[in-house]
């Protein structure tokens, strides 16, 4: 089932929009992490802890999930397909196992505020956590970008078997397919 | 210059980058195996914290 392509585009522009929002609050919270681990003040430090959390719970996660989801309506709503080529399916994949580790690493940054909530102000908590995961879905989030836009070309065995409708218009290249058309 | 002309439906090998990609998603997903399975969690990065003095301002 293929979308109309006015329909697809809006497509298009929700999935763009919600991955780079996800990005750009990855981004954010990685700025953040590092401003908690390298400040000497206190009071930013344990102000920067306590705002991890909201920030993943208003951003991260619709952004992840909204980024999935449109992802999802994207690939399945179009000739690309869900399992056809390679890096269609390695961003799924790396967009699974990011959400999945959102998920599950919101209960620290949870643990986390609650420390810098009840935590005196006679000392701070400094903890590399936040920086090396907000990195490390920097960097995952940045080769899917690079994905999308060069789309290297690969069928999986189960897209070499599925025959090409070539008349449409808006199916990519058979260069990018993979394929070469005699 | 020799070209290779293949025809639809011919089966085609594995494309190098998806060979590096796997090695590198299967390497990621035993590290975070590894990881939850060694009590990785919410509490458990507290160790590696530091818990220091406020700044003499």
């Amino acid at each position: 089932m293929t979308m109309r392509p006015r329909l697809r585009r809006f497509a298009l522009v929700a999935h763009v929009a919600a991955s780079v929002g996800w990005l750009g609050a990855v981004v954010t919270s990685l700025a953040l992490g590092l401003l908690g681990l390298t400040s000497g003040d206190a009071a930013i430090v344990h102000a920067v802890y306590r705002v991890l959390e909201p920030l993943g719970w208003t951003t991260l996660v619709p952004f992840s999930l909204a980024s999935l989801a449109t992802g999802l309506i994207q690939a399945l709503g179009t000739n690309w397909g869900l399992i056809r080529h390679y890096w269609v399916l390695f961003k799924l994949a790396m967009n699974l196992l990011a959400t999945g580790v959102l998920l599950l690493y919101m209960q620290t940054l949870g643990y986390l505020a609650d420390l810098a909530r009840t935590a005196t102000s006679d000392g701070m908590l400094q903890t590399p956590s936040p920086v090396v995961h907000a990195g490390g879905a920097t960097v995952l989030l940045i080769v899917a970008l690079v994905l999308s836009v060069y789309k290297p070309r690969g069928l999986t065995p189960w897209g070499q078997t599925r025959t090409v409708n070539s008349n449409d218009p808006e199916y990519p290249s058979a260069r990018r397919a993979g394929i070469t058309l005699d | 210059m020799m070209t290779s002309q293949r025809h639809p439906g011919a089966k085609t090998g594995m494309p190098r980058w998806v060979k590096v990609f796997l090695l590198i998603g299967v390497a990621l997903i035993v590290l975070i195996a590894v990881m939850l399975l060694t009590g990785h969690g919410p509490g458990r990065h507290m160790p590696h914290a530091l818990e220091l003095p406020v700044a003499s301002r």
